[in-house]
């Protein structure tokens, strides 16, 4: 059984994608449509209430055909991710994927202790600087703190909006965990046997990270969550394991050199490769031949946006290369320096234009801050 | 105790890869793991723009009196934002009621007075003859 299983694991997963495409397009999305024209109560109409509750008092707020959109969406989206994953289940592909990635990638990079401690005290300083502004909003949002309503897992901390006392505090905390990881990491450079500043240094990381994190997110108890720190954020998940990580691989090693961060490369690989293909999913033809963004840059709140929307060609051009460069932003993980930073300047300019030409995000946007710990690299 | 660590590492690349990918097939933002369709979705209105005015008067006498985000205070686009959230979810009395209090401290009014509110929405369509199309969402 184990080796029927082993030999035909591909096709058993591919059946079982076509299945569930099958379910859906045939009968689920049939069940879908019945439920927003009736309102007699079925084992389905049970099934979604109990999932997704909000859905019984919006199915009188928007269209039938809005929701539709979405789950057909769901689905292909399903059907897309599944396919590229099944495809490792065919065993010449996966050791040709793996043997990619162990030989090609910055897997088999490693970093010197001395550029990790660089990185270290730059990312200590950067959530000071970057939560710098975030006091004086949630001094403002005191005031209309009875709309606050607490995202994702903050309903299970606290249900009403902290107090501006908690808030000066957290932030006077931050800074005194920075002067501190910022010390300890610069006396590590002049004494490297000292393992007792590796695990301060390692708590006070741990520490501004879900400080940064966890009062990042009260800004977003209005009604708008914002992608402005969504990678630095995961810079904030990883670091913590990546110098746990290194702290004990070099205690047995002796080398001074720890494996590259090959998640963060990953992780930021994926969210700009998921980001360009949104675009193709959701506006498809529109994205590819400039039209959508003629769309943004027409009503564009910049003069400069508006004077680049009267040249269709460039903006034809400007939009398939946000697409190629989005949807190929994975690269960053291959080793070659040079694919590298081509990526990352094309990053640079992208995140810039978007400032001048659309009024999003800053000239200096927390995303281009990412790119200092996608520089790093040595074999 | 290899095995053990080896089983570790894959479950947190397990984890880390799901908390990028499921946001995109579920198209669902959930904090700290974003969904990024900024701009995916194609513009309906060709040159538009929209915008939210709120006036309120104390009393029957004096006249009406444009709220702006720095007498509340606050930043700009947080209440441009609090303004189209709740004029989309049809919550304009709960905003105004935030408002009436902000407004009651402000100017120490008395508990006997009653303020007036009128909330406008202001479309403007270029393709519609550069005429902005205002209506009066709320008023009391």
């Amino acid at each position: 059984m184990n080796i029927f299983l082993k030999k035909n694991i591909f096709w058993i997963i591919l059946l079982l994608i076509f299945l569930s495409q099958f379910l859906y397009w045939f009968l689920i999305r049939n069940y879908t449509f019945a439920y927003f024209y009736s309102d007699s109560i079925t084992w389905f109409s049970q099934v979604v209430e109990t999932i997704y509750p909000r859905l019984a008092i919006e199915k009188h707020r928007f269209d039938a055909s809005f929701f539709i959109k979405k789950s057909d969406q769901i689905a292909i989206r399903f059907l897309f991710v599944s396919s590229i994953i099944s495809l490792f289940f065919i065993p010449k592909i996966y050791q040709k994927a793996k043997s990619f990635f162990i030989n090609q990638t910055v897997y088999s990079e490693k970093v010197s202790e001395n550029k990790l401690y660089f990185l270290v005290i730059y990312f200590l300083i950067s959530n000071v600087l970057l939560s710098n502004q975030w006091l004086e909003i949630l001094t403002e949002y005191t005031q209309i703190a009875v709309l606050y309503k607490p995202i994702s897992f903050y309903s299970f901390l606290s249900s009403s909006f902290p107090s501006l006392l908690f808030f000066k505090t957290s932030f006077v905390f931050l800074k005194i965990i920075t002067v501190i990881g910022t010390l300890f990491s610069l006396l590590y450079l002049f004494y490297q046997k000292k393992y007792l500043f590796k695990i301060i240094i390692w708590f006070c990381i741990t520490l501004s990270s879900i400080l940064f994190i966890y009062l990042q997110g009260f800004l977003y108890g209005f009604g708008k969550i914002e992608h402005t720190y969504a990678t630095w954020n995961w810079v904030c998940i990883l670091l913590p394991f990546w110098i746990y990580g290194g702290m004990w691989s070099s205690v047995k090693t002796m080398t001074r050199l720890i494996p590259q961060n090959y998640l963060l490369f990953l992780a930021i690989g994926l969210i700009y490769a998921s980001s360009g293909l949104e675009k193709i999913f959701i506006g498809g033809l529109d994205w590819l031949n400039g039209k959508a963004l003629l769309g943004y840059l027409e009503n564009s709140p910049t003069e400069l946006g508006q004077n680049l929307s009267e040249y269709p060609f460039l903006v034809f051009l400007f939009s398939s290369l946000t697409i190629i460069w989005e949807t190929s932003f994975l690269l960053i993980l291959h080793k070659n320096k040079y694919i590298r930073f081509t990526l990352i300047f094309i990053g640079i300019c992208f995140h810039v234009g978007v400032y001048f030409f659309m009024n999003v995000g800053h000239y200096f946007s927390p995303w281009i801050w990412v790119y200092v710990f996608l520089l790093f690299g040595k074999e | 105790m290899f095995y053990q660590k080896k089983r570790l590492s894959f479950i947190f690349v397990f984890l880390v890869l799901s908390a990028i990918i499921l946001p995109f097939i579920f198209l669902k933002d959930t904090y700290l793991f974003h969904r990024f369709g900024m701009f995916a979705e194609p513009m309906q209105h060709k040159k538009q723009y929209e915008k939210f005015y709120i006036f309120y008067k104390k009393n029957n006498t004096s006249n009406f009196v444009e709220l702006k985000a720095q007498n509340i205070p606050i930043n700009a686009n947080a209440f441009e934002m609090q303004l189209r959230k709740h004029h989309y979810q049809k919550k304009h009395i709960d905003f105004i009621a935030v408002l009436n209090k902000i407004i009651f401290k402000k100017e120490k009014l008395e508990q006997y007075e009653k303020l007036k509110w009128k909330w406008y929405h202001v479309v403007n369509k270029q393709d519609l003859q550069n005429e902005p199309d205002s209506l009066c969402v709320f008023s009391n």
